[in-house]
């Protein structure tokens, strides 16, 4: 283990000493991540926040038919406002007033011949987000992340211990047929499936289901079926080939002017950037496609500061750079692990 | 076992989880919906947020179980146990329009919601049988006067379909020993 | 290579930052199956039966909870009230648990109030009690309740309380509620009286609403059209019991003792009475009087026309035994008690009462019968020590003997003037047990500036109520619902059973309260017991007579026939021994009310009427309450809101001698066309703003909420 790990840790020392404003960078790129794992915990405080603060706010307003006697220091504590603050989370959200609902709703919705101008502006602030960084949400916002952490952690765990996983990848257009399919069973079966498979939508049920009333819906069967398939199955296999939104912020981020760039000078083919990515890009050899979730997380990692964030002309597009790529890291050698994988 | 019976066996365990199915898709259609609902037209705009239940104050606002499959999630209103408060603040928060957006002033609430229609089973209806006096449900209803009225000596009480709105807080509040009220869905012949 | 999988998991090859990740991870997971088990509910849910002692009702009622939490309350079909159960006990829920309770102690300081432990806040109000009593003397205080001890045992201990600390002002709700409508008939028929709805063939409903304030019995009030039985019914207000009625006599507010006096003409000049009713005690006297009110006199005086006045004299008199509902609505005005009188004397002259039917005297001579006109209030339970009787006479003592008479009580009306006058002694401090006095005492704007003048005011209540607000302490009390129940039986029940919630906060029930609070000031002596259960299974003898005041002699000596009419003289008194006695005009005299419309005041003031949703200043802030009513309306007649130029939603100011509030209007014909209704206990729209403190009835002290002036304009 050690043994795997020194070789790393030597290339990165050497390219540090060789390239010097990089190492600016570098720091900067360690900010991304942190101001990345900001996003990420208040998204999940506030997949957390919204019932608890409405369970105690319902408690005030209901004298106490609620029965969430415990919280309600929560909302006794501020002044009453008469628009919540906070209400709903993940998927359709209202922030201080701000209406945002996932494009994937309104897409379901647009199927479902349900689309109106109350959901076009909800749907307007994310759209145009998804547009400009893509797939961020997947990187940045998704309170799927802690679980995903969590499988790959233990898909670690497990490696070390002699289990042998499998890596399977299914085809890499499978994601968008399953959304096509997807819509068009809301657009026939006249109900709003979507909400039931997307896990930032389970999640936010669930959290909300045991907050409101104790205890766990069908929802965490979902998602515990997304975890195994993440752990035993694929590594972030959900996310990559099934997750109908990472599908459809694909489609709809592919002309992002924000992507990862390599500076091949400075690159060492140290394979950390590859190997860190959880959804499959290979900055390494410049091949990222759509699908790259603009985590940064190849950029931190990346010993000499040879990636970086960049403004410009699309380039990437759906599926455009579509070179099968085999997955050098997981193959072969005795499962290296490199910083970064397992967390989130 | 041979193929023929592996065969039967399976297309009957296809029936009866079909049939299944079916029972459970109609047992979920016939639940309450919140208000400002439309009927036919909610399932399609619903998008199983939650919202309408994190403002509802007096939780009243419930969920189809993961049993229901396709229902899984949409929300119902369970009035035997919590009635609605036609606070409106659902209608306000559905990010889809699946609640109509309703003022929160009664006169507005019933004209235009209609969540269900009561159905009183008269034989066990306290004063209907005869046992005493009750008026639970006058004093629980938000349209008292019009929406139900007591009449005879016994102050029974005479439902108004039409002026009911269905909020089921008589339902809540009939006593338990009677259960006597029960809101039904609009289309649902009681 | 094979490692061992332990070594793998805890050995040294992991590094800190990984540990730390897990650890994150397992918390994440701590925090999850916590949410899952806690939010569970594993308690089981209980069933306590108990009574409802929001109103006087007290319907039986069946609680439902788990923990401390209260889920369901239901009528329990096996009580009196079989089952009945209305919308402020179904609210009980929400009122136990509102977040609007005090949690704790407040005391008052610079820029609000600030929580304090009970003991720190009952050894400064002790501290600050023994001031006031050093210097002024132990009757400067005084004790204001309201409902909570109204036919509760806890009554006895209130009184042990004041006799221990040494004051006479003790002051409950019937300062201003229903002791005039007990003690005008008390002093008729020698005991108080209720009406027999079961048997009665003709019912006057005389200045009540049962729909509101008795629902559990409204019904039989209101089945009184039916069956070929008679309904009268006397308001200014066309109630939804009037509407079932066979007759409603819409009658100008405050001359309800002219309308009976007519009536009783009728009566008497057709020869329509029972021929017994010569026996009663100044018959021709009456004649004499009620011979002033010919019903085209009365017609004049009370906006009803003469004919009706006849119709319902002779439906009363001719239909079978009658029954008399009177009400709050008769006792509000400056000559309350003799309206009730007047009232009282329809019935006995024409034999109704003590017949099936009629009035059912509620106290009559015999085992249980204390030598006292009223059911026995006061039966002190009096283990030794025995607190030594309070130098002091109670307020009230001199000016309004009657009242004190009857009730052994204070006239809280009364306290304003002692504490801004000093008259008839100082009075600094004042606690306020379950009563909203600065809201609901009559001139709220004089009880207000008493308020600023004391030296101390605790209140007593669940909710920080307006009164709490001025309060230097307030004391979070427990609701009924948290105390410990009292069994039927009611001033004298020995039965306790359990609470139907346990206590919420840290909110303490009243005997807790009282206990504690005499412990502080060092009288712990006379406060023996740990638990209110033991308090009233103490042996107990009747309360001792004042001779010089004893309304009626000593229970007849053995083998004498006891009297039918437990009055002084044995027999029904249209002229009252008693009232002579006492200074008081003997016959039910009418005098009209002490302020009449002007061109500057033209409409008649009635103020305080039960509304359905409310009771008095309570469940403001309950919300499925309040919902049934969110704000307060001023009623008028079209024809009233024309002369004022108002419009029916339109928000109008209404003016009178003492002050002006602003409130919405609501124009219908439902009220009498001269009069403007209020509705009592609004903090934000008071309507005791524009009520006196000084318009008393004379006899009792009662406030003359219902017959003042009052001006309408656009606000």
């Amino acid at each position: 283990m050690a043994s795997a790990r020194r070789p790393e840790r030597a290339g990165r020392q050497s390219a540090l000493s060789r390239i010097g404003p990089a190492d600016l960078f570098l720091k900067r790129a360690r900010r991304y991540q942190r101001t990345r794992r900001l996003f990420l915990s208040l998204s999940v405080a506030l997949v957390f926040l919204a019932p608890l603060w409405h369970l105690s706010r319902n408690e005030l307003d209901s004298a106490g038919l609620t029965g969430g006697g415990r919280w309600v220091g929560l909302a006794a504590r501020v002044p009453h406002l008469e628009l919540p603050p906070l209400v709903g989370a993940p998927w359709t959200v209202e922030l201080l007033g701000l209406e945002m609902l996932d494009p994937l709703a309104a897409a379901a919705l647009l199927a479902a011949r349900s689309f109106d101008w109350e959901v076009a502006i909800g749907v307007l602030p994310t759209l145009l987000l998804v547009v400009l960084l893509g797939r961020f949400f997947c990187g940045w916002l998704c309170p799927y992340l802690p679980l995903l952490a969590a499988s790959n952690a233990a898909r670690a765990l497990l490696r070390r211990v002699g289990v042998r996983l499998p890596e399977v990848r299914l085809p890499r257009r499978a994601p968008l047929f399953l959304l096509a399919a997807l819509l068009l069973a809301t657009a026939l079966g006249g109900t709003q499936l979507i909400g039931l498979v997307y896990p930032p939508s389970l999640i936010g049920r669930e959290v909300f289901r045991a907050v409101f009333y104790g205890g766990l819906g069908g929802g965490a069967l979902v998602l515990l079926a997304a975890f195994l398939f993440d752990t035993f199955v694929s590594r972030a296999g959900f996310c990559r080939s099934l997750c109908p939104g990472g599908a459809l912020f694909s489609l709809l981020g592919a002309l992002s002017p924000i992507r990862v760039r390599r500076a091949k000078q400075a690159c060492t083919d140290c394979t950390l950037c590859d190997v860190v990515c959880n959804l499959g890009q290979q900055p390494m050899s410049d091949r990222l496609d759509s699908g790259c979730e603009r985590c940064g997380r190849c950029i931190a990692v990346c010993p000499t500061g040879a990636l970086k964030f960049e403004v410009g002309r699309a380039a990437l597009s759906a599926g455009a750079p579509a070179r099968p790529v085999p997955s050098r890291p997981e193959r072969g050698r005795g499962a290296p692990l490199p910083r970064g994988e397992g967390g989130a | 076992m041979n193929r023929r019976g592996f065969i039967g066996g399976a297309l009957a365990l296809l029936a009866g989880a079909t049939a299944g199915l079916k029972a459970k898709l109609a047992k979920a259609a016939s639940r309450i919906r919140p208000p400002g609902a439309k009927l036919g037209d909610f399932e399609r705009r619903c998008i199983r947020c939650f919202r309408c239940a994190e403002v509802c104050p007096p939780k009243a606002i419930r969920f189809h179980s993961g049993l229901d499959f396709f229902s899984a999630d949409l929300p119902f209103l369970e009035l035997d146990a919590r009635g609605c408060i036609l606070c409106m603040k659902c209608t306000e928060v559905c990010p889809t329009s699946a609640l109509e957006p309703t003022p929160g002033d009664p006169a507005a609430v019933q004209a235009k919601v209609k969540m269900g229609k009561p159905v009183l089973d008269r034989k066990k209806c306290i004063p209907w049988a005869g046992q005493g006096v009750c008026r639970i449900c006058f004093y629980a209803c938000p349209y008292a006067g019009s929406a139900v009225v007591l009449v005879g000596p016994q102050q029974a009480p005479l439902f108004e379909p039409e002026k009911c709105v269905g909020c089921g807080l008589c339902e809540e509040a009939c006593p338990k020993l009677a259960h006597a009220i029960r809101i039904v869905p609009p289309e649902v012949k009681g | 290579m094979r490692r061992n999988p332990l070594r793998a998991i805890l050995g040294t090859a992991m590094s800190r930052r990984r540990a730390l990740q897990l650890a994150q991870l397992a918390g994440l997971g701590a925090c999850g199956a916590g949410l899952g088990l806690f939010g569970k509910k594993a308690l089981a849910e209980r069933e306590v039966k108990g009574t409802c002692r929001i109103c006087t009702m007290h319907c039986g009622v069946i609680a439902t909870s788990r923990g401390s939490r209260l889920l369901r309350v239901e009528g329990d079909p096996a009580s009196q009230t079989k089952g009945f159960v209305c919308h402020h006990g179904w609210a009980l829920r929400e009122v136990v648990h509102s977040h609007h309770r005090i949690r704790r102690p407040l005391r008052r300081e610079e820029g609000g109030f600030r929580e304090v432990p009970w003991e720190q806040a009952l050894a400064e109000i002790a501290s600050r009690l023994n001031q006031v009593k050093a210097q002024y003397g132990p009757q400067a205080l005084a004790i204001q309740t309201g409902w909570p001890f109204v036919r509760h045992p806890l009554i006895h201990m209130l009184h042990r309380f004041c006799q221990a600390f040494g004051t006479p002002n003790l002051a409950t709700v019937a300062s201003q509620c229903e002791a005039a409508g007990r003690m005008g008939k008390a002093l008729t028929y020698g005991s108080n009286a209720r009406a027999d709805l079961r048997h009665a063939r003709t019912l006057v409903v005389w200045g009540a609403n049962p729909t509101f304030t008795a629902p559990p019995f409204a019904h039989l009030c209101e089945a009184m059209s039916l069956d070929g039985k008679k309904l009268i019914v006397v308001d200014p207000i066309r109630t939804e019991l009037a509407e079932r009625a066979t007759l409603h006599l819409q009658v100008r507010p405050g001359s309800d003792g002219a309308l009976a006096l007519a009536m009783a003409q009728v009566l008497l000049s057709l020869g329509l009475y029972h021929k017994h009713a010569e026996e009663a005690v100044g018959f021709e006297e009456f004649r004499l009087l009620a011979a002033q009110f010919p019903p085209e006199r009365a017609a004049e005086v009370t906006s009803v026309p003469a004919a009706k006045i006849a119709e319902a004299a002779r439906m009363f008199a001719q239909h079978g035994p009658a029954s008399v509902w009177d009400g709050l609505g008769i006792e509000h005005h400056r000559s309350g008690l003799q309206t009730v009188r007047a009232v009282a004397a329809l019935s006995a002259l024409c034999g109704y009462v003590d017949v099936p039917g009629g009035a059912q005297l509620m106290n009559r001579p015999g085992p249980g019968f204390f030598g006292e006109l009223l059911p026995p209030l006061y039966r002190l339970a009096t283990p030794e020590p025995l607190p030594p009787k309070a130098q002091a006479r109670p307020i009230g003592y001199e000016e309004i003997p009657l009242y004190e008479v009857f009730n052994r009580q204070a006239q809280g009306m009364l306290f304003p003037r002692a504490i801004l006058e000093d008259k008839p002694y100082p009075l600094r401090a004042l606690i306020l047990i379950g009563s909203n006095a600065l809201v609901t005492s009559p001139g709220s704007a004089r009880m207000l500036e008493a308020a600023e003048k004391l030296e101390l005011l605790v209140t007593v209540d669940p909710f920080l109520t307006a009164s709490g607000e001025r309060s230097d302490y307030v004391l979070p009390a427990a609701t009924f619902a948290e105390a410990v129940e009292v069994g039927p039986g009611e001033e004298d029940a020995k039965v306790a059973r359990s609470s139907l919630v346990p206590e919420q906060h840290q909110s303490w029930p009243d005997w807790k309260v009282l206990f504690e609070l005499a412990r502080a000031l060092g009288l712990g002596r006379y406060f023996p017991w740990g638990s209110f259960q033991e308090a009233i299974d103490a042996p107990r003898v009747p309360f001792m007579r004042d001779e010089s005041r004893a309304l009626t002699p000593l229970a007849a000596a053995p083998g004498t026939p006891l009297p039918r009419f437990p009055t002084p003289s044995g027999r029904i008194e249209l002229r009252s021994g008693t009232m002579e006695r006492f200074g008081a005009p003997p016959l039910p005299e009418w005098t009209e009310p002490g302020e009449k419309p002007t061109a500057e005041f033209p409409f008649i003031l009635l103020t305080g009427p039960r509304t359905r949703p409310y009771i008095n200043s309570q469940f403001r802030r309950i919300p499925s309450i309040a919902g049934k009513m969110p704000e307060p309306l001023a009623e008028l007649h079209p024809e009233a809101a024309r002369r004022a130029g108002v419009k029916d939603g339109q928000r109008v100011a209404v003016v009178s001698l003492r002050g002006r509030i602003v409130l919405r209007a609501r124009v219908t014909e439902r009220i009498h066309p001269e009069t403007v209704v209020l509705p009592a206990g609004w903090e934000n729209a008071n309507a005791n703003l524009l009520t006196d403190g000084g318009q008393l009835d004379p006899l009792t002290g009662f406030p003359a909420y219902r017959s003042l002036t009052c001006r309408v304009e656009p606000a």
